[in-house]
């Protein structure tokens, strides 16, 4: 069967659908595609609106690595299976093999932001591209800081940002990284900076949602409510929890993402054991959602779910997985989880590896997407390139020092800086990527 | 309300009557409607007769496309159904001539959805097969690949 030949904008087309972990293995399709992939930001970010979003669960193991973990939870035996670790080098390291300790993921957009124990500093990351982009907080460091990702919706260029907060009680800073600065948030709401929130922080289209007290009311009508940042606007704002937990006597208990586009939350109801699992509608822009009730459950004394423990959802077939806390009374040290659908039936069953430390494995789940692309363009016989590392910033440079002959160049993100490397067929010219090598990042 | 009646020409020489509504799908053929006296036959240089009538059968279901408020769910998952089985039929070779003629035809709904089909047809292969379906060159010398696949050290479904 002689298949007819599909012009270029056609083949992209059908490239644009096809899903961003595929992508990545067909990189080696042809030179051509590789850089589609890779450097071509209208195709991520066409790919970005059609193809089908794919989730990926990881948790993060004792050894500080993250592994994806594989979750079925078709027909009647759902099971999990935690893959092998993915890597991700350590440039600073004087062993080139030795790997990033991460003590601390975040996921954003699929960009993970991590964070090492005693390491002043933290890394945005995308697994899928490999593009990874360090910084040295410096003097800023200290051992009590966690970090955010997020970026501004409203914009049509994806601008990121990172922002801190401490255990003690400094001031949280935004880091911009299109311009490279930092700024301090002055915001009247604080953000967690009880360091068990953090395992709630969650990311949903650029803004930071996690579970934390309602800090308009005194006690002792405290209470929890649903607090979120917007990487946008750069403020705080509260969002309306299920209607039971207007109520006295319900509570929100753990919060969790269903997809890329809703949030989901536990709502124990105090006197009984019974826990609900709400489901938001599609986050808009407003603080106002609409929850509607997925499901009900009747858990035994011995399941508890407690804060900070990591849940995921299946909103379609109605199934839930939750970690188990490990209880300090028992001898297993082991994680486990439990799956229950709507049967009522809770399933456990074993991680199979001992994860980071604390009361539960950790569930972060990670979208792959082609973000956090470089490109570059020659220009006719004036060679000018034009690099966009970071979504939110361009910078073109001219090379006035070249002869009017084509070169080719190729690109290597690594240590956060750019080396070029011009090559004429199998001539290079070192002269010019030491020079490319000295303009810093603007 | 009188429904009129809109004659195609395929390159091939067969001639299809469908309602306007239907062949105002084709955005090619709005264009040259209002070109075209009344009642002439609009000839499609580029499409032959076999690929023409698939896409008019198509568009024949989508005339009245359920915008996406729309509440009727049990519609919704009909069409999704036809559309499923309508794409089983064909073969690889029919696809990609849909594909060039909803192109030529500006018709976007079946080009986006015909495209979606090979996407999912294809994310599961090799880079191999992958080149023999588009006939791409590899243009990668054996390091290039090697280093390629060692970049790679993380894909799902493993």
């Amino acid at each position: 069967m002689t298949l007819p030949e599909l012009p270029k904008d056609l083949v992209e087309e059908i490239l644009s659908f096809v899903p961003a972990t595929s992508l990545k293995r067909l990189r080696s399709t042809c030179k051509g595609w590789n850089r589609l992939f890779k450097d071509d930001k209208r195709f991520t970010r066409i790919h970005t609106e059609k193809a089908a979003k794919q989730f990926q669960p990881l948790t993060l193991t004792k050894n500080y690595r993250i592994c994806p973990i594989n979750v079925n939870l078709h027909g009647t035996t759902p099971s999990l299976e935690v893959k092998n670790e993915v890597s991700l080098l350590d440039p600073h390291s004087k062993n080139s093999a030795a790997q990033f300790n991460i003590d601390r993921v975040f996921h954003c957009d699929g960009l993970l932001l991590c964070t090492s124990q005693k390491d002043s500093r933290f890394v945005v990351w995308n697994p899928l591209t490999g593009v990874t982009k360090w910084i040295e907080l410096g003097d800023r460091y200290n051992e009590g800081m966690a970090f955010i990702l997020g970026y501004d919706n409203k914009s049509c260029n994806k601008s990121y940002k990172a922002m801190s907060f401490n255990y003690l009680d400094k001031d949280s800073e935004i880091y911009e990284f299109s311009s490279d600065s930092w700024r301090v948030i002055d915001d009247i709401i604080k953000p967690p900076h009880y360091m068990d929130y953090f395992r709630e922080c969650f990311s949903l289209k650029g803004n930071t949602y996690w579970l934390g007290i309602d800090r308009r009311r005194r006690p002792p009508d405290l209470r929890i409510t649903l607090i979120k940042f917007d990487f946008g606007t750069e403020k705080f704002g509260y969002v309306s929890l299920p209607p039971p937990c207007q109520v006295h006597g319900f509570e929100a208990s753990n919060l969790s993402v269903v997809g890329d586009e809703k949030l989901s939350v536990l709502v124990q109801a105090g006197s009984t054991s019974k826990t609900e699992v709400w489901v938001t509608s599609k986050i808009g822009e407003a603080n106002v959602v609409s929850w509607s009730k997925v499901l009900s459950l009747y858990p035994k004394p011995d399941v508890g779910f407690w804060h900070g423990l990591s849940f995921l959802l299946d909103e379609e077939k109605k199934v839930f997985l939750c970690c188990k806390s490990k209880g300090w009374m028992e001898e297993e040290d082991e994680d486990n989880v439990y799956i229950v659908g709507e049967d009522n039936k809770f399933i456990l069953l074993n991680f199979g590896v001992e994860t980071i430390g604390g009361e539960s494995p950790i569930i972060t789940t990670y979208v792959p997407s082609l973000s956090f692309t470089v490109i570059y363009i020659n220009k006719g016989d004036t060679i000018m390139v034009v690099w966009n590392p970071f979504m939110g910033q361009t910078r073109w440079i001219q090379h006035i020092d070249l002869d009017n002959t084509r070169y080719n160049y190729d690109h290597d993100l690594s240590l956060g800086e750019l080396k070029f490397l011009a090559r004429r067929g199998e001539e290079s010219r070192p002269n010019l990527s030491e020079m490319v090598r000295q303009w810093k990042l603007q | 309300m009188s429904s009129n009646k809109i004659l195609l020409t395929s390159s091939d020489g067969e001639s299809f009557e469908i309602d306007e509504a239907v062949a105002r799908k084709f955005l090619i053929i709005v264009h040259m409607m209002e070109d075209n006296c009344a009642g002439e036959a609009i000839p499609l240089e580029n499409v032959t007769g076999d690929i023409l009538s698939k896409i008019i059968e198509y568009a024949k279901m989508h005339v009245n496309e359920p915008s996406e408020e729309d509440e009727d769910e049990e519609a919704k998952k009909n069409l999704d159904s036809w559309d499923a089985k309508f794409m089983e039929k064909l073969d690889l070779e029919t696809i990609f001539k849909i594909i060039l003629a909803a192109n030529y035809l500006n018709f976007e709904g079946l080009l986006g959805f015909a495209s979606q089909t090979v996407a999912d047809y294809i994310k599961d292969k090799t880079p191999e097969e992958v080149r023999e379906i588009f006939n791409i060159e590899n243009d990668f010398t054996p390091e290039e690949e090697e280093e390629i696949r060692k970049e790679n050290a993380w894909t799902f479904n493993e």
